[in-house]
């Protein structure tokens, strides 16, 4: 009884946890993306260019 | 002053430790759990660096991290941010590991370990940048290093001066030469940060022609490479950014068909994008370095960085760039790091002058006659025992020259993923059925994997094309370099199928015994060379202690295991017997 207890603590515990982070994920990922969008600001730099002699960037 | 290094939770987890501007002991946390590649936090490894010199953790000055936890936190949640909501597994799947453990390094060192003292986090690039320029023999140096990925950099050069990291440019997450290889290695059906060097070594098999193989042309167009050796991924081709996998479907398509399966059969396909990958690697390698050295202005360059382990591309670097002189970290992978740490904070940071080179990689736990004889009278291993070193050199190089397959265990064990003459397997390189008797007697790997051969380095010249004089790389085995044609028949079993082997060389002062047997070989058989394999079974780390080498040699076809200065034979011990064959898997 008291494994199966604990299995079943475990196994709710871990829905939470999901359910948890899928509102974190949907609501401050999912903003934050949406934002960053309309303003179009890219988070990562990923662009091609033909112009561009060179990729180094500076070490700040 | 001590200060104690640690590197985990990514890959290849680790920890060294600094003496007064000494490497006195570094290891792999792997060799210690027995799981290939451990990422977890190495409490064994610390616990074998601290009682190497009798100290305890309130003994250390500093404790120093290999990376910036926070900063590589901000890269995978901009990840998460760029490629939402295509991200959300990774998110689930990632981000609970980052809240209870990543971020708290400071707590874990702090409860787990005890110490009280100051912890430092360095950079990754440093870390690397620390574990090859402030270790080689040079005071001043172009230093490179390209991985995966750190925090956000993936390649980056410095000018190495004295004590002086100055980092100079950089390239940023998600345009990678590493992840570009990971994921062809992902594509081809090997396993990611593990089998690079399957890749590698499978390439020759391909055409190694740019006119004339088609997947060169194709994968081209995966990546950017500017004439100063910059470069971009075309991130349609990926999805390592937002995804487990790393190949996305127009990957696929652009190669002509799906991912291999693993362990299914190797195609002609399958070695030409082996071919091609190898081809654009050294392209983009080959033009970063001519830039490097005409913006350092310097003749000496220093590598660390998973790429480091390029052997096959190493061993043309002098002749394809102005560099004169290449030194490279053994362990150039993330599990150098630790020992880059070190060397950072006490160098770098504190501004102690350097004078130690490092100049062989036997830092690891080693066993005295006493505790070995002990282990072998414990278990009731029956084995003989030689008198002097000069009959263990001489009995050795016999059975060698009968063809038996003999386990080397002798003093600390290597640092960095090579074994280098103490956790190895020694057998006959003038055997053209070695390669056979040894990938089904022993190691039980792909049929396309070459031997390397060992050579000492005052013979090295006579029977391999190296630049002169042999690079110090040599000895940790990171060079590649051709074979001299009229030995390519007379030493079959090292010989690659483009004349080419993966040697290590050996001087007398790193290794006595080792470098002994290799010549008294030479006498029996005529040339000293010897096939030089790791002491493990596929798909497990490298042997530590005398129980880990007894069970592997009980477990395959090894003849003979030759353990400090006892002799077991395998035929002796039929009790202890069983079959690796079916746990030998990647």
């Amino acid at each position: 009884f008291k494994k199966g207890f604990a299995d079943f603590g475990h196994t709710i515990s871990a829905v939470v946890n999901s359910i948890l982070l899928t509102a974190v994920y949907l609501i401050g990922v999912g903003l934050t993306a949406l934002f960053a969008k309309l303003f179009k600001r890219h988070f990562l730099n990923m662009k091609l260019s033909e112009k561009r002699k060179s990729y180094w960037v500076k070490h700040e | 002053m001590y200060i104690l290094g640690i590197g985990c939770y990514y890959h290849d987890a680790s920890a060294a430790l600094l003496k007064d501007g000494v490497i006195v002991a570094a290891a792999e946390e792997e060799r210690f759990t027995r799981k290939k590649h451990d990422t977890s936090f190495p409490h064994n490894a610390i616990k074998f660096c601290l009682r190497s010199q009798k100290i305890r953790i309130d003994d250390l000055d500093y404790i120093g991290f290999y990376e910036k936890p926070f900063l590589k936190l901000e890269r995978i949640l901009s990840q998460h941010l760029e490629t939402f909501p295509k991200s959300y597994k990774t998110f689930l799947s990632s981000i609970p590991s980052w809240l209870n453990t990543k971020l708290r390094v400071m707590r874990t060192v702090r409860k787990k370990l005890k110490y009280k003292g100051d912890v430092l986090f360095v950079p990754h690039h440093f870390a690397h940048a620390g574990s090859t320029f402030l270790l080689s023999p040079f005071q001043k140096a172009a230093i490179v290093t390209v991985d995966g990925v750190g925090e956000w950099t993936t390649t980056a050069y410095s000018l190495g001066e004295g004590t002086k990291i100055h980092p100079m440019k950089e390239i940023q997450f998600p345009h990678s030469l590493g992840l570009l290889y990971s994921t062809i290695t992902a594509y081809l059906g090997f396993s990611v940060n593990n089998s690079e060097y399957k890749v590698m070594g499978l390439s020759p098999y391909g055409i190694m022609d740019r006119e004339k193989n088609l997947y060169y042309k194709k994968l081209r167009e995966v990546i950017d490479i500017k004439e100063d050796g910059s470069f971009r991924l075309d991130m349609s081709y990926f999805i390592f950014h937002h995804a487990d996998r790393m190949p996305s479907k127009k990957m696929c398509r652009l190669l002509g068909g799906p991912i291999r399966a693993r362990e299914g059969p190797v195609e002609s396909r399958h070695k030409d994008i082996a071919a091609a990958l190898q081809m654009i690697y050294e392209d983009a390698m080959t033009k970063l370095l001519h830039h490097v050295h005409k913006e350092t202005e310097c003749d000496n360059l220093v590598m660390a960085g998973g790429c480091a382990l390029n052997s096959v591309h190493n061993g043309k670097i002098l002749k394809s760039t102005p560099f004169k002189k290449i030194w490279i970290q053994p362990a150039a992978g993330d599990g150098g790091t630790s020992m880059g740490v070190t060397s950072y904070i006490y160098h770098t940071l504190l501004g102690k002058k350097r004078d130690f080179q490092l100049k062989d990689a036997y830092l690891g736990p080693a066993f005295s006659t006493k505790i070995i004889k002990a282990f072998l009278d414990k278990h009731k291993i029956k084995y003989s025992e030689f008198k002097d070193d000069n009959e263990l050199v001489k009995e050795t190089a016999k059975l060698l020259h009968e063809d038996n397959v003999i386990a080397w265990f002798q003093g600390g064990m290597e640092w960095g993923p090579r074994a280098l003459g103490s956790r190895s397997i020694l057998s006959n390189a003038c055997n053209p059925e070695m390669q056979d008797i040894l990938n089904l007697k022993v190691k039980h790997r792909e049929k396309f994997r070459p031997f390397a051969p060992v050579v000492c380095e005052d013979d090295a010249m006579t029977y391999f094309d190296c630049d002169y004089p042999v690079p110090e790389p040599t000895d940790f085995m990171l060079m590649v370099y051709p074979i001299r044609k009229e030995w390519h028949k007379k030493i079959p079993a090292v010989t690659h199928v483009d004349g080419s082997g993966r040697l290590q060389t050996i001087r007398r002062a790193q290794n006595h015994l080792y470098y002994d047997v290799i010549k008294e070989f030479g006498k029996l058989s005529g040339i000293p060379i010897l096939i030089n394999t790791s002491f493990n079974i596929r798909g497990e780390p490298i042997c530590c202690t005398p129980y880990d080498a007894y069970k592997c040699m009980m477990g395959t076809g090894i003849d003979y295991l030759i353990m400090d200065k006892f002799l077991i034979k395998r035929g002796d011990n039929k009790r202890d017997m069983w079959d690796s064959e079916k746990y030998a898997k990647d």
